[in-house]
């Protein structure tokens, strides 16, 4: 035995001694991460994690696969000494090189939290049975599979593959697993009872693992392990990464992912019901008629959408109140461990347009249930303008309003000069050149005249076959739904450049019929330069009407654009606030391709215009 | 002589192959036994049951007096072995190789294994990885030999060397053994390492002992029978292969053979060959 173990340390001191330094390391940097954690001792948990893991698969990398690789465990046999004896002194000396950094780490750990937490002699005997427990059981299993040679990293992914799928597609959480669930996070602060259901299924499935070591280097007098320790054959190879590859593929096209709990509020003025629910969270007692108000008719728009649209489910949907926040602007929160959507608005803010906040929610909404394809830019025009007409198709104030805004997007457009049809296709483009407001507007101009040309069946016909059809969350629903091109003819529909000349026709008509047109604001220049400054830089210029002359109050609005950089939507864009000319607090890079605008709010049309947008490369 | 070894009857199968097929040996103390065969005729085979590395399926074994179905390791530590393809740890340098070996024998002799490496010329302070195949073999022969051992076993341990240093080893071999009076059993598929060194000689094929004696004697039974036309002798000659005959030595000597017949003595190559060429190649 003796001799067994110094050769092993020997041949393993260096990589040991990096183990150890670096658990030594780890330990220390642990020990301030975790201040958030709750216990000082939840290091420990994550010391399990790292370095016992790290420490696991090094030593039976080290121990097992060194030896069967290198058929050295011939030269072992030709000595007088029995296979068993051999494996079990390699077992018990990595089991032991795994205990002496973790108990070391454990004793500074409880050094470190004796200060901060009352350490009983059970509590630390529960959290040693159930580290060390965790610990033997994953060296158990990294041992017996560090055996199978050739086919260990196979085990190994489809170990990890296999704890995912269960995880995720079965609803079976993995902190729920038994060897798994010892090291959860309540092992730091569980006190009093011992897992013993955990710890007895943990204790079995390592003595499992343990008889199975044995018995795989023990059977065909070790000629199996040694077979397993020969490289793959070039065609093992190519039917374990065609394997791989079609596993992961497979999965890639399943649906059936973990749904993610919905999101709550809890101080909030509620609507409706089930899939129209709407919440709007309380931020006063002033506020609660407005927010009461707000929720029902936000609740009514989506009530009657999912009848419209022939929609399975909906979003919960919640709001939350942002005096912070521009009037014109309106954002969705990400939720990344989180289900529905949650946007927020300056409701109650002087200027803040309900109806447009209403149809934003709606077209969230859309998004939400299509999973985003409903945002796709050959029928983003048609998304924008029907949340608007949606929400207008009972008000004619509010029609009248759109058609007054969609009349300058017109104007701005130079619609009598240009390819609506194409305009309409690469609307993100149309949309960033005109602002979220006059585009919304033309957009629903467009809409409009499309509901007036097919008929309201046909119309609901096209919108369920592009909003109303709810697919997988995966590549299978690019073969599932309909093309616009598909949808629109399905609708009967005029072919699209008839319909965009009727369009045009219509907006011309418009722009005649409707007088109120801020001619004036339209008609001020707006300039930006570029100028040279030291070192190859560029600052940029701005001015809206004639030199020095002082304006209404306006944003400059501005962005670097990436490569491959897409729409560049509201909240990626700076803000600079003016009433004058001046130049950007920024500078760019020569060849650097920059987004400049400029916004002003209009009283008239309730609407945040944006005039002299435009992409250009500085020299 | 008193029996080193003895193998009766042993069978020993590997999934589809039968690696041996009912193999007997015997092997006397203080002999140097030549354990002839081609490649896969069984050999290796033999050598990993005497050593315990693997067991037999049938058959028994008598080791150093003692009949016994496996090969322990307080036996083991009676023999010494050199294997085909030495397998050291790259990183062990031959000091450390023999301090490593000598834990396992109880009967290591410290100051054989230091004269040994002087005498084989193997360097002690470089690592095995650095070695070159020669070199490794005599370094396998110095391990095997340093504990003293009864029985030294050599899986065809020249297999890979140069001629230079094929001769090298053997000198060694031989002036060791004849120092220890060590009983060696050697495996090998060269006739002329066979003939060389070894007393008495074993033929292996498909996994049995077609022959097993004296290399004399063995020369002395086999010869081949040239006549015209073809004459087919009387029972008590085996016919081997084509022309050539195993009989007694009294047999050839008492036969009376026709006018015009030749009877030739072949080399051992030749007998070699004869038993062992139209056989059936079967395992490793």
């Amino acid at each position: 035995m003796r001799p067994l173990v110094l050769k092993e340390l020997r041949e393993h001191r260096w990589v040991l001694l990096a183990l150890w330094l670096s658990s030594a390391f780890g330990l220390a940097g642990l020990a301030h991460t975790v201040k958030d954690e709750g216990s000082p001792l939840a290091a420990f948990r994550t010391l399990i994690f790292l370095l016992g893991g790290l420490s696991i698969l090094t030593l039976a990398n080290r121990l097992v696969v060194r030896e069967y690789t290198g058929r050295t465990q011939l030269f072992l046999e030709t000595l007088p000494v029995s296979r068993a004896q051999v494996v079990a002194v390699k077992w018990l000396t990595g089991a032991v090189l795994l205990a002496i950094p973790m108990a070391a780490g454990f004793a500074v750990m409880l050094h470190v939290a004796a200060t901060q937490v009352v350490l009983t002699s059970r509590f630390i005997q529960l959290i040693a049975v159930r580290g060390g427990t965790f610990l033997l059981f994953g060296y158990s299993l990294a041992f017996f599979i560090a055996l199978t040679g050739r086919y260990r990293y196979v085990l190994w992914g489809a170990l990890i593959l296999g704890a995912y799928c269960i995880d995720t597609y079965a609803q079976f959480p993995l902190e729920q697993w038994s060897p798994i669930a010892l090291v959860s996070k309540s092992m730091v602060f569980e006190r009093l009872e011992p897992p013993i259901a955990d710890l007895m299924i943990t204790w079995l499935i390592t003595a499992i693992l343990i008889v199975a070591t044995f018995i795989l280097c023990l059977a065909s007098e070790g000629s199996l392990v040694l077979a397993l320790s020969r490289r793959m054959s070039p065609r093992e190879r190519v039917v374990v990464t065609v394997a791989v590859i079609s596993l992961i593929s497979l999965l890639g096209q399943l649906d059936a992912r973990k749904p993610k709990p919905p999101f709550t509020l809890h101080d909030a003025v509620i609507s409706g019901a089930g899939a129209s629910q709407v919440a709007v969270a309380r931020t006063g007692k002033g506020t609660n008629v407005t927010a009461k108000l707000l929720a029902d008719k936000m609740s009514s728009d989506l009530h009657e959408l999912q009848t419209y649209l022939s929609l399975s489910a909906g979003p919960s949907m919640f709001v939350l109140p942002d005096a912070a926040i521009d009037s014109d602007v309106f954002l969705r929160a990400t939720l990344p461990s989180s289900d529905g959507v949650v946007v927020r608005g300056a409701i109650g803010a002087e200027n803040f347009d309900q109806e447009e906040f209403r149809a934003y929610a709606v077209e969230q909404a859309l998004e939400w249930y299509t999973h985003g394809r409903a945002q796709q830019e050959d029928r983003r025009w048609l998304l924008d303008g029907f949340t608007q007409w949606w929400i207008a198709r009972a008000s004619s104030a509010r029609q009248d309003q759109l058609t007054q805004r969609a009349a300058l997007a017109a104007r701005m457009l130079h619609v009598e000069s240009t390819r609506l049809d194409a305009q309409l296709r690469h609307w993100l483009m149309v949309r960033e050149h005109l602002g979220d407001c006059l585009s919304d507007a033309l957009a629903w101009r467009a809409v409009a005249l499309l509901v007036q040309e097919v008929g309201p069946d046909r119309f609901r016909q096209l919108t369920t076959a592009l909003f109303g059809r709810h697919f997988p969350d995966d590549a299978r629903a690019a073969f599932l739904e309909s093309s616009f091109n598909n949808a629109w003819r399905h609708a009967d529909a005029p072919a699209f450049p008839t319909f965009a000349e009727g369009l045009r026709a219509a907006l011309q008509a418009d722009q005649l019929r409707v007088a109120a047109i801020p001619d004036a604001i339209v008609e001020e220049p707006v300039i930006f330069q570029a100028a040279a400054m030291r070192g190859g830089a560029f600052e940029v210029h701005y001015r809206l009407g004639a030199i020095n002359a002082t304006n209404p109050p306006f944003a400059v609005r501005y962005a670097e654009i990436g490569p491959w950089q897409p729409e560049l939507d509201r909240e990626s864009l700076a803000r600079v606030d003016a009433t004058r000319s001046g130049v950007l607090p920024r500078s760019f890079q020569r060849g650097a391709i920059i987004f400049t605008a400029i916004e002003l709010h209009d009283t008239h049309l309730a609407c945040t215009l944006r005039l002299g947008a435009r992409r250009w490369e500085l020299p | 002589m008193t029996t080193a070894f003895h193998l009766e009857n042993i069978r020993r199968r590997f999934g589809e192959v039968q690696a041996l097929d009912g193999l007997s040996l015997r092997v006397s103390r203080g002999e140097v036994y030549g354990f002839l065969g081609r490649n896969g005729a069984g050999k290796t085979t033999t050598l990993r049951i005497l050593m315990g590395i693997v067991r037999q399926d049938e058959g028994t074994i008598e080791l150093f007096g003692k009949r016994t179905k496996r090969v322990t390791v307080s036996l083991k530590q009676r023999i010494g072995y050199v294997s085909q393809e030495p397998m050291f740890y790259s990183w062990m340098t031959a000091e450390q190789l023999g301090r490593f070996v000598s834990s396992f024998y109880p009967t290591w002799d410290k100051q054989e294994f230091s004269r040994l490496l002087d005498a084989l010329d193997v360097p002690n302070d470089r690592r095995a990885a650095d070695l070159s195949g020669g070199t490794r073999s005599k370094l396998g022969l110095a391990l095997a030999l340093a504990p003293r051992p009864e029985l030294l076993l050599l899986d065809e341990p020249t297999a890979g060397l140069d001629p230079v240093a094929r001769r090298e080893f053997h000198d060694q071999l031989m002036l060791l053994q004849r120092e220890r009076g060590t009983t060696v059993f050697f495996s090998s598929h060269l006739v002329g390492e066979v003939e060389q060194l070894a007393q008495r000689v074993g033929i292996v094929q498909a996994g049995q002992t077609r022959f097993e004696g004296d290399v004399v004697a063995l020369r002395a039974s086999v010869r081949r029978i040239i006549a015209d036309p073809v004459f087919v002798p009387s029972d008590g000659f085996e016919r081997l292969r084509a022309d050539v005959y195993r009989a007694s030595v009294s047999l050839w000597d008492s036969t009376s053979w026709p006018v015009g017949t030749e009877i030739q003595q072949l080399s051992l190559e030749d007998i070699f060959l004869a038993f062992t060429r139209t056989d059936r190649t079967v395992a490793g």
